[in-house]
């Protein structure tokens, strides 16, 4: 009798000690599950790594043209053929993924340096500084994004401000645009955080405001906005592309697949594939951002926890 | 509710000012002689006229002044004259809304048969057809559209010249009387048919085309909420009733499936009224688009300053419509806001 008694207080002494529980290792543990999301992260560090050694991988530099191979259907020499000036277009592509991406990641951070801190600004000090604020947010996002990068683009283009062939023209004209979405997380964020105990007992001991904002709210803001961020790379790189496509972002010869679409309109009904390959690119490139940062974002919100 | 509306109505004057000021401060960073630019060659030796624009324009004042007569003359219906066209941006804008309007409309209509194939999606969850549908709406929201125009155009009009590319109606086809500035509708009312078809035929292809990048979002926004929906504490009692599952879904579930799925419908619809650029352009639709295009690129700065203008206007009603829609089609915002 006494045996059956005693069984049900070894059992938890029995059980390892499970790992404390935090936001990021919980997040961690319910993304490995994500088998989705855990695929498309492979693909994005591949993505990351062909960028980063471009160089080193491509079997040619991008900007040599050899006119004696020109429009060739992909062959063992030129495994993805070659454009219309006979470049190789496997080159083009991999040099390709280091515009987009270079594109994607620095526009985010231009948002995250612009809405950031008026973010901050607006969600910390409210009154006028959060009207003037908000109300430049709104006027800016009902101008679409197109028009002003184009608009800005071809300003510059006339002005012969064309740097890194046109390379931080876009990354700067998208990003010029994009930083609202950040702030107005970051200041919806604040808002709701500023309400709970830990920033009142903060409050309590004496902490000043930006001492609040750095190490008590910003941290606990960090989920959403990183996911925000995955998710505004994609955006940024289909933006570059489609301008890229109508001539008003990256030149020749710096490869974007945009323009690289663009340039295989006229040969679409033979060679079929300069256009097929770039479009690939593009859409892997948006459907794994787009997958990695749906499951940061299932993995990252509480309101799901089990 | 009204109390919101009447603020959000107040703030519209102030956007137009911040936005007008946006377009005004960058088309004055470019080092060009305006009234050059909007007289042409043919002014130089026309000093009245070069006079009367100057005046017109407030050209000799300072630029903050410049900015004021540019309000003065917005507020009575004057946006200048476009540089490109020669004609008044008014009435260069007057028939590329409709034009627009009628491609954007045609697109949201049949990107509504995201609806149902979402919801299909969610009743089949797990199943073929849910995987059917749901790589369908990856594919339309992760390929770049202007391949998917390129396809298109090499399929219905180089290979099989069902469907024919660029403008609205086929050269020598005149445009029916103007009633709504929709072609279609226009050719219909006035029973002008080969009017009606010469502008079908040039709408379904850049309309399918368009439709393309919105039906993703709207299948799996509708796939989302539908299973959302389905596990929810009510159905199951409407399912032990003994209720038929057709019934279950039209009377039960579709009413809170609806609000969401409105919500992105109007947004996909705002968006493609202001942001039809690319296919505009492809398919040489003359509607905003592809004017925000030529006047963006062309720095035609009276055009630019107007078609910002106009958009942001579509784009704000649409959003506040939305806001509306929300109280019509929930009661529980309805009541919360009262």
């Amino acid at each position: 009798m006494s045996t059956t008694a005693d069984t049900p207080v070894k059992t938890p002494a029995a059980v390892t000690e499970p790992e404390a529980s935090n936001l990021w290792r919980d997040a961690y543990r319910r993304f490995k599950k994500n088998k989705l999301a855990v695929g498309a992260f492979f693909v994005l560090v591949f993505l990351v790594f062909i960028a980063i050694f471009a160089d080193v991988i491509s079997p040619a530099p991008y900007d040599y043209s050899n006119l004696i191979d020109a429009n060739q259907f992909p062959n063992s020499q030129h495994l993805l053929g070659t454009d219309s000036v006979g470049r190789d277009f496997l080159s083009r592509l991999i040099y390709g993924t280091r515009v987009s991406l270079t594109v994607g990641i620095s526009v985010q951070l231009i948002a995250l340096a612009i809405g950031l801190p008026l973010g901050i600004a607006a969600g910390m000090l409210g009154g006028w500084v959060d009207y003037i604020i908000m109300r430049g947010v709104e006027v800016l996002t009902s101008i679409p994004i197109w028009l002003f990068a184009l608009f800005i683009i071809s300003v510059w283009r006339s002005n012969g401000q064309q740097v890194g062939g046109g390379l931080l023209n876009v990354i700067v004209a998208i990003g010029l645009v994009g930083w609202v979405d950040i702030c107005r997380l970051t200041r919806a964020q604040i808002l709701t955080l500023r309400e709970k105990e830990f920033v009142l007992a903060a409050n309590a001991i004496g902490a000043k405001p930006l001492h609040i904002a750095t190490h008590h709210l910003l941290p606990n803001a960090l989920a959403p906005l990183i996911v925000a961020v995955t998710l505004g790379i994609p955006t940024a790189i289909f933006t570059e592309a489609g301008l890229s496509f109508l001539g008003f972002g990256i030149n020749d010869p710096l490869p974007s697949w945009g323009k690289m679409v663009a340039d295989s309109s006229s040969y679409i009904r033979v060679y079929w594939h300069l256009g097929l390959f770039p479009t690939l690119c593009i859409a892997v490139t948006m459907l794994t951002f787009s997958f990695v940062g749906d499951g940061l974002r299932d993995a990252l919100d509480p309101n799901l926890k089990k | 509710m009204t109390q919101y509306l009447i603020r959000r109505l107040l703030l519209l004057p102030f956007m137009l000012v911040g936005i007008s000021l946006i377009a005004f401060i960058l088309s004055h960073s470019v080092p060009a002689d305006p009234v050059n630019a909007a007289l042409g060659e043919g002014a130089i030796g026309k000093p009245d006229l070069v006079r009367a624009y100057k005046e017109h324009w407030g050209l000799d004042k300072s630029l903050p002044e410049q900015y004021l007569v540019y309000l003065w003359n917005l507020s009575h219906g004057d946006l200048g004259n476009s540089i490109i066209s020669r004609r008044s941006v008014a009435e260069d804008l007057g028939d590329a809304i409709p034009a627009t309007f009628e491609l954007a409309t045609t697109a949201i209509l049949i990107s509504l048969l995201g609806v149902p194939l979402g919801i299909w999606a969610a009743i089949r969850h797990r199943k073929v057809a849910d995987g059917f549908i749901r790589f369908f709406s990856l594919v339309g929201s992760s390929v770049p559209v202007f391949w998917l125009a390129y396809i298109a155009i090499f399929l219905f009009y180089t290979n099989l010249s069902i469907f024919p590319v660029g403008d609205r109606l086929d050269t020598g086809v005149r445009p029916p009387t103007h009633i709504t500035g929709f072609y279609t509708l226009d050719s219909l009312f006035t029973g002008n048919w080969s009017a009606l078809g010469s502008s079908l035929r040039h709408l379904i292809l850049p309309a399918l085309v368009l439709s393309l990048t919105t039906i993703g979002t709207i299948i799996r926004v509708s796939r989302t909420i539908t299973l959302d929906v389905l596990h929810q504490d009510y159905l199951r009692t409407a399912r032990s009733k003994g209720l038929k599952e057709l019934v279950i879904i039209a009377r039960h579930a579709l009413p809170n499936i609806l609000v969401p799925v409105v919500t992105v419908i109007s947004l996909s619809y705002g968006s493609l009224l202001s942001g039809t650029v690319l296919i505009e352009t492809i398919f040489s639709w003359p509607g905003l688009g592809r004017y925000a295009f030529q006047s963006a690129t062309k720095l035609d700065f009276p055009g630019i300053m107007g078609v910002s203008i106009v958009i942001a206007l579509i784009y704000i009603t649409i959003n506040l419509i939305v806001d509306l829609l929300y109280a019509v089609l929930d009661p529980r915002i309805r009541t919360k806001a009262a």
